[in-house]
């Protein structure tokens, strides 16, 4: 047990800021996920078919292909673009990004393909009348969607976050193979030096059920919260 | 990256295919065995049973993939490995194989998630269904597998579906424990020529093929047992 302990002799502390970068982590691509994901659902449903059929694309190609793989293309090769670009206005240096900027970005990209489709479903679910409705209140277009669809297909699409929320959490254990000091990371060190071989992993796992378990309970509060109006 | 240096790596990467395919078929076939128990367990009337498949599932869902393999492996089987007599004896060339712990983890995962979507399931057959096998004659048991099961199954197919998809993906997770499977092949391919975009989007495009292929005979499935609703 003393190896749990805070400060220099123990990983208590190591283990704890760990946490907090892996919930920072989550917080950050989860809410990029968001935005991204819905101007992707809008544009698979309001744009012209050139748009459309590549925005199709970038969903089917990232929920299709393995996480590690989406990781590792940013990871060896985010820099060189990123660099690339930068040549194009000028400067020629290499740029480095941080791992967290990586992981972020990683993880967002993937998360926002699974948020794509969830604000498709929701926002095309919402019925065609509140539109016309809306309409013939004299509102414009980006006023319809601002006040009357995307309320409505928010708290249908609240469940469905909720467990994209769930899948992003567990993503962030990917971004460990960059290198990132989250929770796995540190494990791994933690087992590798200590030669205790379940002790972290278990200490890990529990961080994990415990955030898990503590998301569900919130997810529950905002479900319910959002329900308010429909119970019947 | 030159041509033919690309056809050499799409051909390496393609022999590892098979690797992925083992993986993926030995883990999602023992994991849904073990899950079809597990879903017994969590609907039995012994809470101590009902407990244990209930923790099971809370626990293989609630943590990542990544971690559940290295418990298997770093944990598991680095603990072998310290005791002399396990190395000693004639399993050792079992047990020191990285792959049966690649496998055991993505079974014992993939069981979790299916216990899960087979539980949805069963409770969605109304119960009526239930009262009309007892009504016939058939005990608790083969009413639940002749009558129950079939149905539950079909009606899982879709979610069951999304699992295989994420098993196949989750098989990438092997090569952290040096498994060759595509993204480990690849991911050596890359360590030894510097090229990045080239291989991952060979990697990616045999993925999306095996995945296209999946979703196509699932669809096949669902078509061919459409549930007839009056």
């Amino acid at each position: 047990m003393e190896l749990l302990y805070w400060g220099n002799n123990g990983w208590g502390d190591e283990i704890f800021f760990a946490s907090l970068v892996t919930i920072a982590l989550a917080v950050c691509s989860y809410a990029l996920g968001l935005i991204l994901g819905l101007y992707i659902a809008m544009g698979k449903l309001y744009s012209n078919k050139i748009v459309k059929i590549s925005l199709d694309g970038y969903t089917t190609v990232v929920r299709g292909i393995p996480e590690l793989l989406v990781i590792y293309l940013l990871f060896f090769g985010g820099e060189n673009i990123i660099t690339q670009i930068a040549s194009v206005f000028g400067y020629d240096g290499f740029i480095n990004l941080p791992p967290f900027l990586i992981g972020v970005l990683a993880i967002g990209f993937i998360s926002a393909s699974y948020s794509a489709e969830v604000f498709r479903g929701s926002i095309k679910s919402v019925h065609k009348g509140q539109m016309e409705a809306g309409l013939s209140l004299c509102l414009s277009k980006d006023k319809i969607f601002d006040k009357i669809t995307l309320p409505q297909a928010i708290r249908i699409a609240i469940p469905s976050l909720g467990n994209i929320w769930q899948l992003t959490l567990k993503d962030t254990a990917l971004i460990s193979v960059t290198g990132l000091a989250e929770i796995m990371r540190i494990s791994r060190v933690a087992t590798n030096s200590e030669r205790e071989p379940f002790m972290f992993f278990i200490v890990a796992a529990c961080i994990f059920l415990f955030l898990t378990s503590v998301s569900t309970k919130i997810q529950k509060i905002i479900e319910k919260k959002y329900n308010r109006s429909m119970v019947r | 990256m030159e041509l033919e240096l690309f056809i050499n790596s799409t051909i390496e990467i393609l022999k590892a295919v098979p690797t992925t395919l083992s993986l993926v078929t030995l883990s999602l076939s023992i994991g849904f065995i073990m899950a079809i128990f597990l879903v017994a367990m969590s609907l039995s009337k012994l809470m101590l049973v009902r407990f244990f498949a209930n923790s099971y599932i809370y626990y293989f869902r609630g943590t990542p993939l990544l971690i559940q393999i290295y418990l298997m492996y770093f944990g598991f089987g680095y603990w072998l490995s310290m005791h002399e007599n396990v190395k000693q004896s004639i399993f050792w060339d079992i047990i020191s194989e990285p792959y049966w712990y690649a496998v055991s983890a993505l079974m014992f995962n993939t069981a979790g998630y299916t216990a899960e979507i087979l539980r949805g399931a069963i409770l969605s057959i109304p119960k009526g269904q239930f009262e009309s096998s007892y009504s016939l004659g058939l005990s608790y048991y083969q009413s639940m597998i002749k009558i129950i099961l079939p149905q539950a199954i079909r009606q899982a197919l879709p979610a069951y579906s999304n699992e295989v998809i994420l098993m196949v993906k989750g098989s990438s997770l092997a090569s952290i424990i040096t498994i060759m499977e595509i993204t480990g092949t690849m991911n050596k391919i890359r360590s030894e020529t510097y090229a990045v975009y080239e291989l991952i989007f060979i990697a990616g495009s045999i993925y999306l093929l095996i995945n296209f292929v999946i979703t196509r005979i699932f669809n096949y499935l669902e078509n061919k047992y459409k549930i007839v609703s009056n």
